[in-house]
């Protein structure tokens, strides 16, 4: 299995070329350019400080006690990699496929390339990367690791075989709050198909980890607009037994409010929380959804 | 509920048309795999109610057009309604108002009648040939209607005219109601044709109506196979400006038409309108021949009178008419003409009870010359009346001598049984009787009854004793009495009375005679009027009829002996009025429209020449309509006339002919005048709410046209066709789908989502 399997050479290329846009705009978005506020060893000097019992002795500067005969340690910045959660949505509900999404393309498949996408250029930075898929429980894990050949195991983890499970967010949520420590950055990729209340308290958890979070909220077009007409059933794709026949466009105006009600609810959440909540719908390219990452995380260094 | 064409009601069921559609697509539908289902399953919770009934709705809708259209195109006959059995034959009594009021053309419009008769051919063309027709017209309710076909009763419907005299909606009902029971058919039908005028709707007619209607009631219930159903065909045509001017009445002022003497007519003249009309033309004419035209002029809606003073020479009945020479919605009421008996002087006989040899001495000699005041000025001019004074002993011979139509006599003590005999006789006959009193006069022999052989002569009043002092030269102590006002009752002394002042004023009596009157006596006291009396109440004057002719009684004397009565002005008028309106025969020669007209063998005038032994006596009439010979008679009996159906003049002929001798006829005229009542020219439409009334009591309905009415008889016979209302509720479905479906479930082209 290989890179070009999920993301095409066409595609590989826009995001490389992102790579070096984002390089220019971003500073940290490859290893060594984050900035780090924790004081720490690192290569790169910050200042002296006077040595206090219980200090290493290997890290006072003999040269400045030869000159001075006083005792000083030595302090330098951290150089700290970004370590990024990849959180990708795998139930039922994602498997929903229209007719104008990005070459036929589900949402979970959308949101497969889109993580792919994100793993490759995580990587393509050195910074750490970890992967969890989840439905209504947690499914496939990748630990987080920075090397190149991580992409592997990653990619792996994403095509793993896809369920018809319901979706429990603020559930599985919960459960990786205590995973994935603490100060990274969290991208969540679902269509936020369950209660927007759960949502929000777990999306709180992660923040009071002091996580970064984007928030993909990705829905097909058809979703959005509802656009059926006539006397459709509509058959659940993450419970087989529930079945709606119903003449849809009696319906539509209600379905689009209850949608907008939603959407307002998760925008609400996320604005408590400080999340970034980016809503995208399956037609559009991968490499503005790119674009709409970058400009996110400029915001968040902000 | 019944089907003209039930064929077609089997289109009905293409209603299985949308419903095998609507199932067919129930189990035709997409299925789409939807992820967002926790969005969409509660939106479908909450609306599957609505949607449910909203297709049910739709589908009810479809189901339901096909349904109505089909029973629309089978024309659907609603029978609840229906009253009388189908189509069984009937008989249909058209009671129409003929009056004159029918007559009315609006400008630029056929006339009422020509209406009534247009409506009247429409129902009659729906008839069906073993219908019946009876016409029973207004102005004939007499005649026994006859059942006729449709053909006759359209033949009978042409010669209608609306000539007739004003005749009540009740009587026509009422008389419709009786040529109904002779209907052959137990369904029966009565359409009454009129204009309703205000006059001929009055109480009476309600009245009647609910008689009408409780017998009705009660012959329903006896006999439920009878069924009569009252129908109102109202023409009129609600107008408001009525331009009509019309001669409302022609009367006769004198007392008595002489010949040769002028006599005075008025006209009464309306203008029903609401401009003024002036300069009208106004023509008098007498027997047809017009006079001078005189211009009148007449304010908006108010009456005026004018007023002929003409002489007429021939003796006889005589029609004097007055007619005004405009066009005007109602022609016919433009003139109007009375009859007028013209006689000659009137020959009276005063008898002097104790003549005097100076003058104004006598008993009658103050009388005469109040009579006869030109001939006693010595004047040219004709007096009306020609009085000739005589003793008790010169009457018969002077009664014989000429026609006499007053007799006066005055302070007559003494008269022998064959003049009384002889008076009993001429008052029963129809002359009048004067007496006066005086010192001569003996109570008992006009408290005595006279009698001829069938003739019986009693006196209004007995006579009593002299009241006050009839000796004014006795120098004794004068007691002077004085004259209440004559009665009103009186109509010729009505002139005398110029203001409110007494005219006897100025009068005094020394002296009475003591009249007894039996007042409650009922059998004749309907005649008997007092005309004048004493400011204390003490009857002076008393007038009875006695057979055909009429008593006159005074207390007083009829010279200065007892009062100065003779010598105050007032005299003349007094004596001539009285004497005038006893010598005028109260005419029955104006007959309204319709009534009989009976002449009694001695209302002819006497031949000039004595007939031979045998005569053969002819009568013929000559009416508006035409001429036409009348039956004879038995010896005896009167000429009868009964077809007076127009106004105008009818003149009745009587040929003497001697059968010894052809040659020598004689022939005798009189006339009678036929009029319309002048209410018919009022125009005043019924008001709706009074009509209502009168349709409701009958249980009856009121139509403008003849079709309304057909539309409401059909449904009655044959129940009401409810397709308009089908179709009214057809293309309340089809909106109905159309705004539902564009509403409710909007269409639009599936853009997304696949099966």
């Amino acid at each position: 299995m290989r890179i070009l399997d999920f993301v095409k050479p066409k595609e590989l290329s826009r995001v490389a070329r992102l790579q070096i846009l984002a390089r220019e705009i971003v500073e940290g978005y490859c290893s060594g350019r984050h900035r780090s506020p924790h004081k720490g060893f690192s290569v790169e000097f910050k200042e002296h400080r006077q040595y206090v019992q219980g200090d290493e002795l290997k890290n006072i500067d003999w040269k400045v006690f030869g000159k001075s005969d006083r005792l000083y340690i030595r302090q330098y910045e951290e150089e700290t990699n970004l370590r990024c959660h990849l959180l990708v949505d795998q139930s039922g509900s994602m498997a929903y496929k229209g007719t104008r999404s990005v070459d036929g393309l589900t949402k979970h498949e959308y949101a497969t390339r889109l993580a792919a996408a994100f793993a490759y250029f995580m990587l393509g930075q050195q910074d750490p990367v970890a992967l969890v898929t989840f439905d209504n429980d947690l499914r496939q894990q990748v630990p987080l690791r920075s090397r190149p050949s991580h992409l592997q195991p990653i990619l792996s983890a994403l095509v793993a075989d896809q369920s018809r499970r319901d979706t429990d967010l603020g559930g599985v949520f919960r459960k990786i709050v205590p995973k994935v420590g603490r100060r990274g950055l969290i991208v969540i990729i679902s269509d936020s198909m369950g209660d927007a209340e759960s949502i929000s308290r777990s999306l709180a958890q992660f923040r009071a980890n002091k996580h970064e979070i984007i928030f993909f909220q990705i829905l097909d077009p058809d979703e959005a607009e509802f656009p059926f007409s006539g006397r459709i059933q509509f058959r659940d794709l993450e419970q087989v037994i529930d079945e709606q026949t119903v003449d849809a466009a009696s319906i539509r105006d209600a379905y689009q409010d209850r949608l907008a009600q939603h959407n307002e609810a998760l925008r609400e959440a996320s604005r408590r929380s400080r999340v970034d909540l980016i809503p995208i719908t399956t037609d559009q390219p991968f490499v503005d959804v790119l674009h709409e990452y970058v400009a996110a995380r400029r915001r968040a260094v902000r | 509920m019944s089907l003209l064409n039930a064929a077609l009601a089997f289109g009905a069921f293409a209603f299985t048309i949308p419903l095998i559609i609507h199932l067919f697509f129930r189990s035709r539908f997409k299925t789409v795999d939807w992820g967002a289902m926790y969005l969409l399953e509660s939106v479908v919770r909450v609306n599957r109610r609505r949607m449910q009934v909203t297709n049910l709705l739709l589908l009810l809708l479809r189901c339901a057009i096909p349904v109505l259209l089909a029973f629309c195109l089978a024309r659907p006959v609603w029978t609840g309604l229906r009253a009388l059995a189908g189509d069984a034959p009937k008989t249909l009594v058209i009671a129409i108002d003929d009056s004159r009021s029918m007559s009315l053309t609006p400008p630029g419009e056929p006339s009422r009648i020509e209406v009534a008769k247009r409506e009247l051919r429409t129902v009659l063309a729906d008839l069906t040939r073993r219908d019946e027709v009876m016409l029973v017209r207004g102005s004939r309710l007499g005649a026994v209607p006859s059942k006729m076909g449709v053909s006759d009763a359209l033949a009978g419907l042409r010669k209608i005219d609306a000539q007739g005299n004003a005749v009540s909606i009740g009587q026509l009902i009422d008389a419709a109601i009786a040529a109904a029971d002779e209907g052959s058919h137990p369904r029966r039908q009565i359409l009454v044709v009129s204009d309703f005028q205000a006059g001929a709707v009055d109480t009476a007619t309600l009245e009647a109506a609910r008689r009408i209607a409780e017998t009705n009631k009660i012959e329903a219930e006896a006999d439920g196979g009878k069924q009569l159903v009252i129908d109102m065909l109202d023409v009129g045509t609600h107008w408001d400006d009525l331009a009509n001017v019309s001669v409302d009445a022609v009367t006769i002022d004198s007392p008595v038409i002489v010949s040769e003497r002028s006599g005075v007519y008025t006209a009464t003249l309306r203008n029903a309108s609401d401009l003024p009309a002036n300069d009208l033309r106004l023509i008098w004419s007498i027997d047809g021949k017009p006079l001078e035209p005189r211009v009148v002029s007449i304010d908006a809606k108010s009456t005026s009178t004018n007023r002929l003073t003409h002489t007429i020479d021939q003796a006889g009945i005589h029609e004097v008419a007055a007619t005004i020479d405009r066009g005007d919605v109602l022609v016919d009421d433009n003139t109007r003409s009375v009859a007028v008996e013209v006689i000659d002087e009137v020959n009276v006989l005063l008898v002097d009870g104790r003549p005097g040899k100076e003058p104004l001495s006598g008993q009658a000699d103050f009388l005469a010359i109040a009579l006869s005041p030109f001939a006693f000025g010595g004047d040219d001019r004709p007096d009306p009346v020609r009085a000739a004074v005589v003793t008790s002993r010169r009457l018969e011979s002077a009664l014989d001598e000429n026609p006499t139509r007053v007799i006066v006599l005055c302070g007559v003590g003494q008269l022998s049984d064959s003049v009384k005999q002889r008076m009993a006789t001429f008052v029963d006959q129809g002359g009048a009787l004067v007496v006066f009193d005086g010192p001569s006069l003996r109570p008992e022999l006009y408290n005595q009854v006279w009698r001829d052989q069938d003739a019986v002569l009693s006196f209004p009043a007995s006579l009593g004793d002299v009241v006050g002092n009839p000796e004014v030269d006795s120098g004794a102590a004068e007691e002077t009495f004085a004259i209440d006002q004559p009665t009103s009752l009186y109509q010729p002394w009505k002139i005398l009375a110029r203001g409110s002042d007494n005219p006897m004023s100025a009068v005094n009596l020394s002296a009475y005679r003591a009249f007894t009157i039996d007042e409650a006596d009922e059998s004749d006291s309907t005649h008997r009027i007092v005309l004048l009396r004493t400011t204390d109440g003490a009857p002076l004057a008393v007038m009875d009829t006695v057979g055909d002719g009429t008593v006159v009684q005074f207390a007083i004397s009829g010279n200065a002996a007892w009062t100065n009565l003779p010598l105050r002005p007032v005299f003349l008028p007094l004596i001539q009025q009285l004497v005038l309106d006893l010598a005028g025969k109260r005419s029955d020669a104006m007959i309204q429209v319709g009534q009989p007209i009976v002449i009694n063998p001695n209302d002819w005038p006497a031949p000039k020449t004595e007939g031979g032994a045998e005569t053969r006596t002819r009568f013929a009439a000559r009416t508006p309509r035409g001429q036409f010979e009348l039956e004879t008679p038995d010896a005896g009996e009167p000429v009868r006339l009964t077809a007076t159906y127009s106004p105008g003049v009818y003149t009745i002929q009587k040929r003497l002919t001697d059968l010894a001798d052809p040659e020598k006829s004689e022939t005798m005229e009189t006339l009678r005048i036929a009029t319309v009542d002048a209410s018919e020219s009022m125009l005043v439409d019924v008001s709706q709410e009074r009509q209502q009334t009168l349709a409701n009591i009958l249980n009856a309905q009121v139509f403008e046209s003849a079709v309304l009415l057909q539309d409401a008889d059909r449904s009655r016979s044959f129940g009401r066709e409810i397709w308009r209302v089908i179709l009214v509720a057809l293309l309340i479905a089809l909106v109905a789908e159309l705004w539902l479906q564009q509403n409710l479930v909007a269409r639009r082209k599936i853009t997304g989502g696949t099966s």
